[in-house]
């Protein structure tokens, strides 16, 4: 088998999801329910799956997050749920009918629903002692409500473009409350995006699936690969270890090194912060794979959340590739709404307009994101451990920020120049890519260091410390 | 927005995806960034085409990329703010 024809077969395999004749094998033995899943039924299905996904976080989230101020059983509970499903269904009442509403709700419908939200917060560190049951309820709807921020933010934009779905509100509890997956950030965005998308015929409706697959394929892989790595890198206990006879390359974790601050051998060190960057792609690109898989063969043949992101060879190329929904919320939220918005008084700095907006994204939104998702310890009334919790964050989110800036503002001075192809260009730009963020992710990576030790930890990199 | 516009429009795309190694054709109805044939930063050098090429305002629309997301609908979009 000559190289050539070896590479060929390697991807019809890999491809086999877009191969006629597996096609024709899926429509074939599979026809009854690829004709029985109608549109209509797989939105019925989706949403009926998602009152369970609201049932069981009003009962197990809220116990779950174990903070005495949400402690309050079934009544509890159930008064929560129903409460959840009622703002969501008034959320959906308001984007219906946005146009008629009072001017600053009708023109800054996202920032009138983070006020409010706030305002549920605020109820919760306000409420007396006295009256626990009401300073429960409050401080379980705050939770509740900060972790569907984002995705009650994609019903209301459903608005803007008169593209409001025409199944109602059922069609929105779909993403409000995926049964096929997620964290705060909504993979497959709102109704809106998931139905451009959406299988319209039988054919349409296989290939998603066949796609589906690929992706759940690819997950369970690269899930075995993570083991591995972990393994063999850090000698974490798993199935590999024992398979390895407890040999590892002995690299520390990067949230210990960071925590440790110096002392960290320097090659080590190196060794950790790009390992870190491995670790964190995988374990991105098998939980994403295996969420956007379960929407495919559902009938939504969505973007990937993770598409090689390794290879990118710049910045900007990277951020895009790597986690694209959760980029797609920071440009939907923060990115265009600033640049849009700064038309009229920028219109003659369009560097300065774009650098706003990268930043406004990049740097503030992704803070807000994270301190958003601090909520147990928001609900706890302890604001001021969230902020101290977002300093390394914030240097994190800026370096992002000014990374993206730079490498958009490069790609823009290039034009239609082409970068050299040949592999040690290419080989060094992607090193490039890698090398940076493997470097900021110093000041993102979970263990609790302090930013001055992250930072300690940064210097002894070069020698410095 | 008339027909001269248009293909303005049309050569300015083709331009941006060219310099993204995208050299197919662009249909009018065919979808430009959902679709990922190009991404957020191309969007901003749109915007920037269309207000200072067609005097348009994004300031007071409430954006939406499906506004952009074609010529057609960027056709349509230019029109109706223009009136």
């Amino acid at each position: 088998m000559t190289p050539g024809s070896f590479r060929l077969a390697a991807r019809k395999i890999g491809q086999f999801h877009e191969q006629q004749p597996v096609i024709d094998w899926w429509c074939r033995n599979l026809h009854w329910l690829l004709n029985w899943m109608t549109p209509g039924r797989r939105r019925a299905l989706l949403a009926i799956a998602a009152l369970y996904v609201a049932f069981r976080s009003s009962f197990d989230d809220l116990a779950a997050i174990a903070a005495p101020q949400v402690d309050g059983g079934v009544l509890l509970s159930v008064s929560v749920l129903l409460s959840t499903l009622g703002f969501a269904w008034f959320a959906h009442r308001i984007s219906v009918r946005l146009k008629s509403m009072p001017r600053p709700q009708r023109q800054h419908p996202q920032i009138s629903l983070h006020l409010l939200i706030w305002a549920i917060f605020c109820m919760a560190w306000l409420a007396s002692d006295d009256f626990l049951p009401g300073r429960n309820y409050f401080a379980a709807m705050a939770f509740m409500l900060s972790t569907l921020a984002w995705r009650l933010g994609y019903m209301l934009f459903s608005s803007h473009s008169s593209r409001v779905s025409p199944g109602g509100f059922k069609d929105h509890l779909i993403y409000l409350f995926p049964a096929y997956g997620g964290t705060e950030t909504p993979y497959g965005k709102g109704i809106d995006y998931m139905a451009k998308f959406e299988a319209r015929t039988a054919m349409d409706l296989a290939r998603s699936q066949l796609s589906g697959v690929k992706l759940i394929l690819l997950s369970g892989i690269l899930n075995v690969t993570l083991a591995f790595f972990e393994a063999a890198a850090y000698g974490t206990d798993n199935f590999f270890a024992r398979l390895l006879g407890g040999h590892s390359l002995g690299i520390p974790e990067l949230g210990e090194a960071a925590a440790q601050g110096v002392g960290t051998p320097t090659v080590l060190g190196w060794a950790s912060v790009y390992c870190e960057l491995i670790r964190q792609v995988l374990h991105l690109a098998y939980k994403g794979h295996r969420i956007i898989g379960i929407l495919r063969i559902s009938g939504f043949n969505v973007m990937r959340n993770t598409y090689k992101p390794l290879l990118a060879e710049s910045v900007h190329d990277f951020w895009n590739r790597y986690y694209f929904y959760f980029k797609e919320l920071l440009v939907t939220f923060f990115f265009m709404p600033i640049f849009m918005g700064s038309g009229v008084a920028l219109r003659h700095w369009p560097r300065l307009r774009l650098f706003i907006a990268v930043l406004g994204a990049a740097a503030f939104g992704n803070i807000y994101y994270h301190f958003l998702k601090l909520h147990t310890t928001l609900v706890e009334g302890h604001v001021d451990h969230a902020l101290a919790a977002m300093e390394s964050p914030f240097f994190y989110s800026l370096l992002l920020a000014l990374g993206i800036y730079i490498s958009m503002r490069r790609r823009e001075r290039r034009g239609a120049g082409k970068l050299s192809s040949d592999p040690l260009s290419r080989g060094l730009r992607i090193f490039g890519v890698w090398t940076f963020f493997s470097l900021i992710f110093i000041w993102d990576v979970r263990g609790g260091a302090s930013f001055s030790a992250r930072t300690s930890f940064f210097l002894s990199l070069f020698g410095f410390l | 927005m008339n027909s001269n516009e248009k293909e303005k429009v049309r050569e300015f795309l083709t331009g941006l995806m060219g310099a993204r190694g995208d050299h197919g054709p662009i249909e009018d109805s065919q979808s430009i960034f959902v679709s990922g044939r190009l991404d957020s930063l191309a969007i901003t050098n749109l915007v920037l085409f269309l207000e200072t090429e067609f005097g348009v305002s994004f300031a007071d629309t409430a954006f939406d990329i499906d506004l952009i997301d074609s010529i057609a609908a960027i056709e349509e979009f230019v029109t109706r703010v223009r009136v």
